[in-house]
């Protein structure tokens, strides 16, 4: 028995007799969760920015003095630690996203986007190693054209906002 | 015709050959009808009662059993016998019609 013929009039929506039965199939990837969203890279970007400001904007004390010289190496060590681990978290999100969100057919209505992402990626890395403010906000800014992308492929209007 | 049925494909797996919501034409299988390789098949998902997929038959195994496998080139981008095994050829509900095939 290769084939159950009622099983296959029973699975169509009500479709007048003579009309050809319409079957609903499946042909999705299924993945694990199937849960993506750039807001993750969005935040850690902003951390990124907000780290490498507050570093540029910290006032070296009088190197004489011994506490006011381990207050400020302690909080900048801190904005250190914390810009590099949110850069690597940033890159490992934007990653996410172009390896395992986007598929070979969106690069029909997004032929940059592999050099989008590897810019991105690479803009996580420059922020890692600098404190560059320049290279923060063109990190922002990348996220925000994965953002847009992100969402019309979804075809989602989903406005880009910042939570700082 | 009436050994027709009208296929809506939801999702991409099949891409680039059919793209998501595309309407394809199957011609139901016969008892016993042999499933050639490379043909593409509404099958009964064998672990969702309530599924049925298209994907194509990459190959027949030894003992008669059928390796599906959709279209997409992503490795993500498809569950098939790849996740669920070989699926029993008494699994196939219907081919699609060859010349609506990209």
């Amino acid at each position: 028995m290769a084939c159950d013929r009622k099983q296959v009039d029973r699975a169509g929506p009500n479709l007048p007799a003579m009309t050809t039965p319409l079957i609903e199939a499946e042909a999705h990837c299924d993945g694990p969760c199937g849960v993506y969203d750039p807001a993750s890279a969005r935040v850690a970007a902003e951390a990124v920015q907000s780290m490498t400001n507050k570093m540029l904007g910290h006032s070296c004390p009088d190197t004489s003095d011994a506490a006011a010289m381990a207050s400020y190496l302690n909080t900048m060590s801190r904005y250190a630690a914390i810009k590099e681990e949110e850069a690597q978290k940033c890159k490992k999100e934007l990653l996410v996203l172009w390896t395992d969100f986007f598929k070979p057919q969106h690069l029909e209505a997004n032929p940059d986007l592999h050099t989008v992402f590897w810019k991105a990626a690479k803009l996580c890395s420059a922020c890692k190693v600098e404190v560059s403010a320049v290279h923060a906000q063109e990190l922002m800014d990348a996220v925000e054209e994965i953002h847009a992308m992100f969402w019309a492929v979804k075809g989602r209007d989903v406005p880009w906002i910042r939570a700082s | 015709m009436d050994d027709h049925v009208r296929v809506r494909i939801n999702g991409h797996s099949m891409w680039p050959t059919y793209s998501d919501q595309q309407i394809v034409t199957f011609v139901l299988v016969k008892d016993n009808e042999a499933i050639p390789t490379g043909a593409v098949v509404l099958a009964q998902h064998p672990l969702k009662p309530e599924v049925k997929v298209v994907k194509r038959v990459r190959h027949v195994e030894e003992d008669g059993r059928l390796f599906l496998e959709g279209d997409q080139p992503d490795p993500l981008g498809s569950e098939d016998s790849h996740n669920f095994g070989p699926i029993n050829a008494q699994a196939v509900l219907a081919v699609a019609l060859a010349d609506e095939q990209v």
